[in-house]
């Protein structure tokens, strides 16, 4: 459904590739050329995280092979296709981002012209001088910059509605997704002791653990601090090009902890809670699968009680207890959870106040990260405010003055940014009481609303 | 109302054959040779050729040349609009009225077609005439600045190739590029 059609496919290059192979082994019967050739996915990889977008733009010999025989650079410029490319991006140079945006929706041609990245760069770097957030790409650092509510990466489901996306094709460039598995991690960290529940284990006793256990709450690898202890890990994997705006990042050595690596058998997992500070956050898988149940901030779960000031949170202390006794209840629900199960390669994205529980389907290894962009900026800000701070902000030292921190970090590091936030803020709530997500999504005959795949 | 570049008898002047013409300039200002893509000769002035980068560095390494100078790349047509500019610009050269400047070119770039400004500025791209080019540019950005999607397809004759599906999602990926977009 609409969810569906939001899970963002990022496997650009597979098309091509898959086109010269069929060529090349229908001409060729040679086996050898045809075993090379089959290992492609492994082997030899262009790294695909940069933004260098092809946007399906070939060289021109290319045009020889295609039977339509169109250049779409052509009919999709009219009168300026006797222009050279670089005289195209001459005329570009002189429009502002905001003609460039909906240039980009004239046609193929101009989409592809108008986001060639040194354009943005310019108009970053004129506009908004040595004040930008750089967000995995130029065009994006300059959306972000100039229309802060707009800060999407190019992924509208990030944005505004505040709704659970499952992203596939994200991390496929992490080298963790090729290499972690247990051995390799045992080998890699060594004496190396991570946090699991209670207490500190090495990841070869852990594993012994794990490997054995069947219990209902197995003891869950959870460490905030492993790419400090271990930097081979942090090295091999990198944040998501949409989750790169990262706030508390300007606090340096003071922000709360924020990255885990989350180990732990089928079973392990946990029950329902709301990320810490307000924050949101984006969970990948590395090895196994997870299943994910979620519900909007204004829906409590069933079974889940949590204390006036929200300092505290009532619940079945194992997640099968909650599944046995809850679960079947919220398919009767007015407004029911969104459930999905991320699998190796995947990623999903937590909106900030979300609830949610996971729970390993099977082992999974898997690294998660929490952070504050422009679009959760007052949230988190108004959460560190709270008059039970002391209680509720969580994976820093001095909780109570975190706020005041963090509002002057930011302050100076980006001025002006929390007032236009306010500002679009109290415009934007002044403009519009429309539905809410759930009162537009959920009709009678919808039935189960829930990601499918 | 066409422009006076674009006037037969103007044209005409300019394009007479250079042998006809060579007894003539002998008294006047020296004149240069130059020879289109689709095999006009101009006579120039040498002042204006001079304007020409291009044209320019080739005197430059062959100074007493007398040769006609072919310009592969550039047709008679945008070339005498070309010339036109050019040779308003010479006067300021001698008389820097920065105004007066300003004023003369947005009134050489105003009576063009977008054809006439969109085929003249690969001419003056080829001959390294800076001023032109970005004077040209700047009225191609200015023609099509906050213009609406329809305005610009039908303003370049522009095929629009996307889907509806295609072009809802870019609407939506774009929706912050659409706050101040004139109404046609």
């Amino acid at each position: 459904m609409n969810l569906l059609s939001r899970t963002i496919k990022k496997k650009r290059h597979k098309k091509p590739k898959t086109k010269t192979r069929n060529k090349r082994q229908e001409t060729k019967e040679d086996p050898v050329e045809q075993d090379e050739l089959g290992e492609d996915t492994e082997g030899f990889n262009l790294k695909t995280s940069a933004p260098s977008n092809t946007y399906g733009v070939q060289p021109l010999g290319n045009l020889y092979f295609s039977s339509g025989s169109i250049n779409s650079r052509n009919t999709g410029l009219g009168n300026l296709q006797i222009l050279t490319d670089e005289l195209v991006l001459d005329i570009l140079g002189f429009l502002d981002g905001t003609q460039l945006g909906v240039l980009a929706t004239v046609s193929k041609s101009f989409y592809v012209f108008t986001n060639h990245e040194p354009l943005w760069r310019n108009l970053v770097l004129d506009k908004l001088n040595g004040e930008f957030l750089f967000n995995g790409s130029w065009k994006s650092t300059y959306i972000a910059g100039i229309y802060p509510l707009f800060d999407v990466n190019g992924c509208s489901s990030l944005k505004e509605p505040n709704r659970p996306v499952l992203l596939e094709g994200c991390i496929d460039n992490w080298a963790a997704l090729q290499k972690w598995d247990k051995d390799y991690l045992v080998s890699v960290c060594g004496d190396v002791k991570f946090a699991a529940g209670p207490v500190e284990m090495r990841l070869q006793e852990y594993f012994r653990y794990s490997d054995q256990v069947r219990e209902e709450r197995p003891l869950y690898l959870f460490d905030p601090k492993f790419a400090e202890k271990v930097p081979v890990l942090d090295s091999e994997y990198e944040v998501p090009l949409y989750f790169r705006e990262d706030l508390f990042s300007v606090l340096g050595n003071e922000r709360p902890d924020y990255r885990w690596v989350i180990i732990g058998p089928a079973g392990s997992g946990s029950s329902f809670h709301i990320d810490p500070n307000s924050t949101s956050a984006w969970n990948a898988v590395i090895k196994g699968s997870k299943k994910w149940v979620l519900f909007p901030p204004d829906v409590i779960p069933p079974g889940v009680y949590p204390s006036p000031d929200g300092a505290e949170v009532a619940c079945p202390v194992s997640i099968i207890e909650w599944f046995m006794n809850f679960y079947g209840a919220t398919k009767n629900l007015k407004r029911r959870p969104i459930e999905c199960i991320c699998k190796a390669g995947e990623v999903i994205f937590v909106p900030n106040g979300w609830w949610h529980l996971v729970i390993n389907l099977e082992e999974s290894i898997a690294i998660t990260q929490n952070y504050v962009s422009r679009r959760n900026l007052l949230n988190v800000l108004d959460f560190l405010k709270r008059p039970n701070a002391g209680e509720l902000v969580s994976g820093t030292r001095d909780r109570v003055n975190l706020h005041d921190k963090f509002e002057n970090a930011v302050e100076s590091t980006f001025p002006g940014t929390i007032d236009r936030l306010v500002q679009k803020a109290e415009e934007k709530r002044a403009q519009e009481k429309k539905p809410s997500f759930w009162d537009s999504v959920t009709d009678s005959h919808a039935g189960a609303f829930k990601f499918s795949f | 109302m066409s422009s006076s570049a674009e006037n037969p008898t103007l044209t005409a002047e300019i394009t007479k054959p250079s042998t006809e013409i060579a007894t003539e300039t002998a008294q006047s200002a020296k004149k240069i040779t130059l020879k289109t893509s689709d095999d006009q000769i101009f006579e120039v002035e040498e002042s204006v050729a001079m304007e020409f980068a291009t044209v320019k560095s080739f005197f430059e390494d062959a100074p007493s040349s007398t040769d006609t100078v072919p310009l592969p790349n550039v047709p008679a047509k945008p070339f005498s609009q070309v010339i036109e500019f050019c040779k308003e610009q010479i006067k300021f050269k001698a008389n820097p009225d920065e105004t007066e400047k300003k004023r003369s070119n947005s009134e050489f770039v105003k009576e063009k077609t977008n054809e006439d400004l969109v085929e003249m500025i690969p001419v003056a791209n080829y001959l390294e005439i800076k001023d032109l080019l970005d004077v040209l540019n700047q009225a191609v950005a200015d023609r099509i600045q906050n213009r609406s999607v329809e305005y610009v397809r039908s303003f370049f004759g522009i095929d629009n190739d996307f889907t509806s599906e295609e072009e809802a999602l870019l609407r939506e990926e774009h929706a912050w590029a659409f706050e101040d977009v004139d109404e046609d």
